[in-house]
C-alpha cells in the first residue's frame, strides 16, 4: 500500500437500495477513487462470477479478458436498445465502441464515471494490465485499482456496484483487507424498484431461464429443454429477444420481494463476523431522514474523519424516491411483506447480534 | 413373414416396440424416420441401440439386419415418402408431447396431421392393420372408471389431450383397415434396469421440479429444503405408471393377436402408487421439504402459483380419481403373466433421473 492510502473499501447491497447515490457522493471527494458498477458488469449481471474470480494466478490476458472484453448480456441489451440506466458508455460518433462491438465491462460505467474520454482512459487501464505479472486474481485487481488511486490522488479506492451482496464473500476472500458499507433498504421498496428495473429484469429472468435449460441461455445455444419454458420466458431467449416485450413486462414483485430476502440473509451471514471496523451498515431511510448525520458516518467511516467534502452539498442530492409500497393495493403489499419477511428477520437478527 | 411398418421409431414407446417386434417376430421391420440433417437409417440403429443399452440389452446381439429406415416425416403428404413401399401393419408411434401454448400448430401438426398423412401412406403401402400408441389419458378431466371406449374431446385439458383424440377419431374411421387403439398410461423406464431414453411423463414432471429447486436456490438459497410447497393435486388418488418394456410387450402380443378393433388400455392398475405418496418421493429425492397438499380450489401463494402453472400439463395425472379400466386388454392378452411387468419404485426411477440431470447440469454458471 502506498504511504498514506487507506484499506479499499466495497459499498454492498441487493441492488436498487440507494447505493448509486453513494457512488455519486463518494466521486465528490478528492481523497476517494470512486470505482462504480465494475462488478456488476465484469459478472454480466450476475451470469459470470465465478469467470470474474478465477481460481490460481491469472496473467494479463485473463485479466482483461475480464475487464477488456465485452460481455453477452450487456451486449444484448445494448443491441436491444434497453441497456439499464447506469451503464454511462454512449457509443457514438469518435467513440471506440458501439453496438456491434458490444461495450467492454470496465468501459460501461466506471470509466465513464471517472473522465470525460473513457476511451483514452481505456488505453491507460489497458496499459497498466499488460504490465501485470500473473497473480491471484484479488491481487491483480488491488494492483489495478490501486494504480488508478494513486493516478487520481486519492488515498483509497471504493469499488460500488448494484447486487453485489450476492459476491461478497468472493470479495471478502479475494480482498482480505477490504471494508464493507452495507447499505439496506426496506425489501418492499426495493423489491418495487427492481420490478421495474431493466438489469434485474433480465437478471431475474436469466436466473430462471438458465435453471429450465440447464446452461446459460446468453453463453450458449444448447436448447434441449426450450420446451419446459414458460411462454412468458421466451422473449428472454437471444435469439427470440422481444425488446418491446422486454420494455412492457413487469418482473413480479413477490419474485423481487423472494430474491431480495434472499440476498440478506445469505450476505448477513457472510458480513456476520466482520468487526465494526470493517462493516458500517447505512440504512437508505436514515439517509433520506438525516442525510448530513448519515453520511458523516459514512465518510467517518471510509476516511476516519468527514472533512475535505461539503456535506450539504452532498445531502441535497438526496430525493426521496417516487416508488412507494404503501401505495400498493392492499393484497399485493401482503403478498410482497410475506415474501420479504425472511429478509426483514435477518436484518433484526443481525442487528440484535451487532448491538 | 409380415412387414411392419413404425412411426416413431426413435422415440421412446417407438423403440421399445421395434426391440419386442424383433424378439417375437422374424418379420422385416421399417422405421420411418426423419433424417434430422443426416442419415435417417444411422440415426434409427444408433437410436435402437441406445435403447438397447438402456434395457440391459448387448445391442450386437440385436438382429438390426430385419430393421431398415426410410426417410420420411409424418408432417409431410403421404410422409413425404417417395417410391414403392410394402407393408402389412402400421405401427403409429410417432407423436408430439409438447404442451405449451407455442407449440399448439406443432403438436396439431404432428399429432393429426401426422396420424391422416401416416394412414395415408399405410394405405399406399397396402396395411391391413393399424395399431396406434395414443394414451390413456384422452379421458382428460373424466374422473371414476375410464373405459376402454371412445371419448370426444370434452374432457381434453391441453392441446396435447385434444390432438390425441382427434388422432384416435382418423385411426378409427380408417375404412377398410383393422385399427387398433393402444392406450399406455404414463410409461416409465425399463421395469428391471430403469433406463429410458426420452423424458416425459414422471420424467418431465421431476425435472420441472429439479428445475424449480434450482430456480428457488438462485432467488433465495436454501429456501427449497425448508419451506413446505402447496400443490393442489388429489393425493390420494392412484396414479398410474407402467414401465415401457410391458408397454411394448402388450402392445405387440395385441397387435399379433387377432384381437378385433377398437381401444385397449395398456395401463399398470394393481400396485400403483398414490399421486400424494409419488410426488412426496420426487420431492424427497431433489431435497424439497416434504410438500403439503391443497384443494383443487384453494388459492395458492405466488411462489406456490409458480410450480402449480408448470405442472399443468400434469393436471390430467395428478388431478382427479380415476381407474382405468382393462377388461379388453386382459381379454386379448389372455392369461399371459409374462406379459406384465412389476413397476420399479418411484423413487428409484426419479433418481435415476435427478442423477442423470444433474450430471448434464455441471457446468450451469454458480449462483454466488
Amino acid at each position: 500500500m502506498s504511504p498514506g492510502s487507506l484499506p479499499p473499501a466495497f459499498v454492498v447491497g441487493t441492488g436498487r437500495c440507494g447505493s448509486t447515490l453513494l457512488t455519486r457522493i463518494l466521486s465528490m471527494h478528492p481523497d476517494i477513487l470512486s470505482l462504480s458498477e465494475l462488478m456488476i458488469f465484469a459478472t454480466d449481471l450476475g451470469g459470470r462470477i465465478a469467470e470474474t474470480f478465477p481460481e490460481g494466478d491469472v496473467d494479463a490476458a485473463g485479466l482483461w479478458q475480464i475487464l477488456g472484453r465485452p460481455h453477452p448480456r450487456q451486449t444484448l441489451m445494448l443491441r436491444q436498445d434497453v441497456m439499464m440506466a447506469e451503464a454511462l458508455y454512449r457509443p457514438g460518433p469518435g467513440r471506440r465502441f458501439d453496438r456491434n462491438s458490444g461495450i467492454p465491462a470496465i468501459a460501461a460505467t466506471t470509466l465513464p464515471a471517472l473522465t470525460d474520454d473513457p476511451d483514452t482512459l481505456f488505453d491507460h487501464v489497458a496499459a497498466i494490465v499488460k504490465e501485470l505479472p500473473p497473480a491471484p486474481i484479488g491481487a491483480q485487481y488491488t494492483a489495478l485499482f490501486d494504480r488508478l488511486r494513486d493516478d487520481a490522488g486519492a488515498r483509497m479506492w471504493v469499488e460500488r456496484s448494484g447486487g453485489t451482496l450476492r459476491i461478497v464473500r468472493r470479495l471478502r476472500e479475494h480482498f482480505r483487507d477490504a471494508r464493507f458499507v452495507h447499505i439496506v433498504r426496506d425489501g418492499r421498496d426495493t423489491a418495487l424498484s427492481m420490478s421495474r428495473h431493466y438489469g434485474f429484469r433480465l437478471a431475474l429472468a436469466a436466473a430462471q431461464i438458465t435453471e429450465i435449460l440447464g446452461v446459460d441461455p446468453y453463453e450458449s445455444t444448447d436448447r434441449r429443454w426450450e420446451g419446459d419454458l414458460p411462454d412468458s420466458l421466451i422473449p428472454y431467449l437471444p435469439e427470440r429477444f422481444d425488446a418491446e416485450a422486454f420494455r412492457r413486462d413487469e418482473t413480479p414483485l413477490p419474485l423481487c420481494g423472494h430474491y431480495w430476502a434472499g440476498e440478506l440473509c445469505a450476505g448477513l451471514e457472510e458480513l456476520r463476523d466482520l468487526s465494526p471496523e470493517r462493516l458500517l451498515t447505512l440504512r437508505y431511510e436514515d439517509l433520506l431522514e438525516d442525510p448530513r448525520a448519515v453520511l458523516e458516518r459514512f465518510f467517518r467511516f471510509l476516511l476516519g474523519h468527514a472533512n475535505g467534502i461539503d456535506l450539504d452539498r452532498c445531502a441535497a442530492l438526496i430525493h426521496r424516491p417516487q416508488s412507494d409500497w404503501r401505495k400498493l393495493p392492499g393484497p399485493v403489499a401482503a403478498e410482497l411483506s410475506r415474501a420479504c419477511r425472511p429478509g426483514f428477520d435477518a436484518l433484526a437478527a443481525f442487528a440484535g447480534e451487532v448491538r | 413373414m409380415a412387414i411392419h411398418l413404425v412411426t416413431g421409431a426413435t422415440g421412446f414407446v417407438g423403440g421399445a416396440l421395434v426391440l419386442e417386434l424383433l424378439d417375437r417376430t422374424n418379420d422385416e421391420i421399417i422405421g420411418l424416420t426423419r433424417p434430422a440433417g443426416g442419415d435417417a437409417n444411422a440415426r434409427l440403429m444408433a437410436s435402437l441401440r441406445t435403447a438397447a443399452e438402456a434395457y440391459g440389452r448387448a445391442p450386437e446381439d440385436l438382429p438390426l439386419h430385419r430393421v431398415r429406415a426410410v426417410a420420411g416425416d409424418v408432417t409431410l403428404p403421404e410422409c413425404g415418402v417417395d417410391g414403392a413401399l410394402r407393408a402389412h401393419v402400421l405401427w403409429h408411434a410417432a407423436a408430439s408431447l409438447r404442451y405449451e401454448d407455442r407449440y399448439a400448430d406443432e403438436i396439431r401438426s404432428t399429432n393429426v396431421d401426422g396420424t391422416r398423412q401416416a394412414l395415408a401412406l399405410a394405405r399406399r403401402a397396402g396395411v391391413e392393420v393399424v395399431n396406434q400408441i395414443s394414451t390413456a389419458y384422452v379421458s382428460g378431466s373424466r374422473q371414476g372408471r375410464i373405459h376402454e371406449e371412445h371419448y370426444d374431446d370434452a374432457g381434453a385439458q391441453n392441446h396435447y389431450e385434444r390432438s390425441k383424440v382427434a388422432a384416435e377419431d382418423l385411426v378409427r374411421n380408417a375404412s377398410g383397415m383393422l385399427a387398433r387403439i393402444l392406450r399406455p398410461s404414463i410409461v416409465v423406464g425399463h421395469s428391471r434396469t430403469l433406463g429410458a431414453t426420452t423424458f416425459t411423463g414422471l420424467y418431465g414432471f421431476t425435472r420441472q421440479f429439479l428445475q424449480y429447486r434450482g430456480v428457488l436456490e438462485r432467488v433465495q438459497a436454501g429456501m427449497y429444503a425448508t419451506r413446505r410447497m402447496r400443490l393442489r393435486v388429489s393425493a390420494d388418488a392412484p396414479i398410474d405408471f407402467i414401465a415401457v418394456d410391458a408397454v411394448a410387450a402388450q402392445a405387440v402380443a395385441i397387435g399379433l393377436s387377432d384381437a378385433p378393433s377398437g381401444v385397449y388400455h395398456l395401463t399398470q392398475g394393481e400396485g400403483c402408487p398414490a399421486v400424494g405418496d409419488s410426488i412426496r418421493i420426487v420431492a424427497k429425492e431433489l431435497g424439497f421439504a416434504e410438500p403439503e397438499f391443497a384443494a383443487p380450489d384453494e388459492p395458492l401463494d405466488w411462489l406456490d402459483e409458480q410450480l402449480d402453472k408448470r405442472l399443468d400439463f400434469y393436471g390430467s395425472y395428478v388431478r382427479g380419481h380415476r381407474i382405468f379400466d382393462r377388461s379388453r386388454a386382459e381379454s386379448a392378452l389372455g392369461n399371459r403373466p409374462e406379459l406384465r411387468r412389476p413397476l420399479p419404485p418411484v423413487g428409484e426411477l426419479a433418481a435415476w433421473y435427478i442423477r442423470r440431470l444433474e450430471d448434464e447440469r455441471r457446468q450451469m454458471p454458480v449462483v454466488r
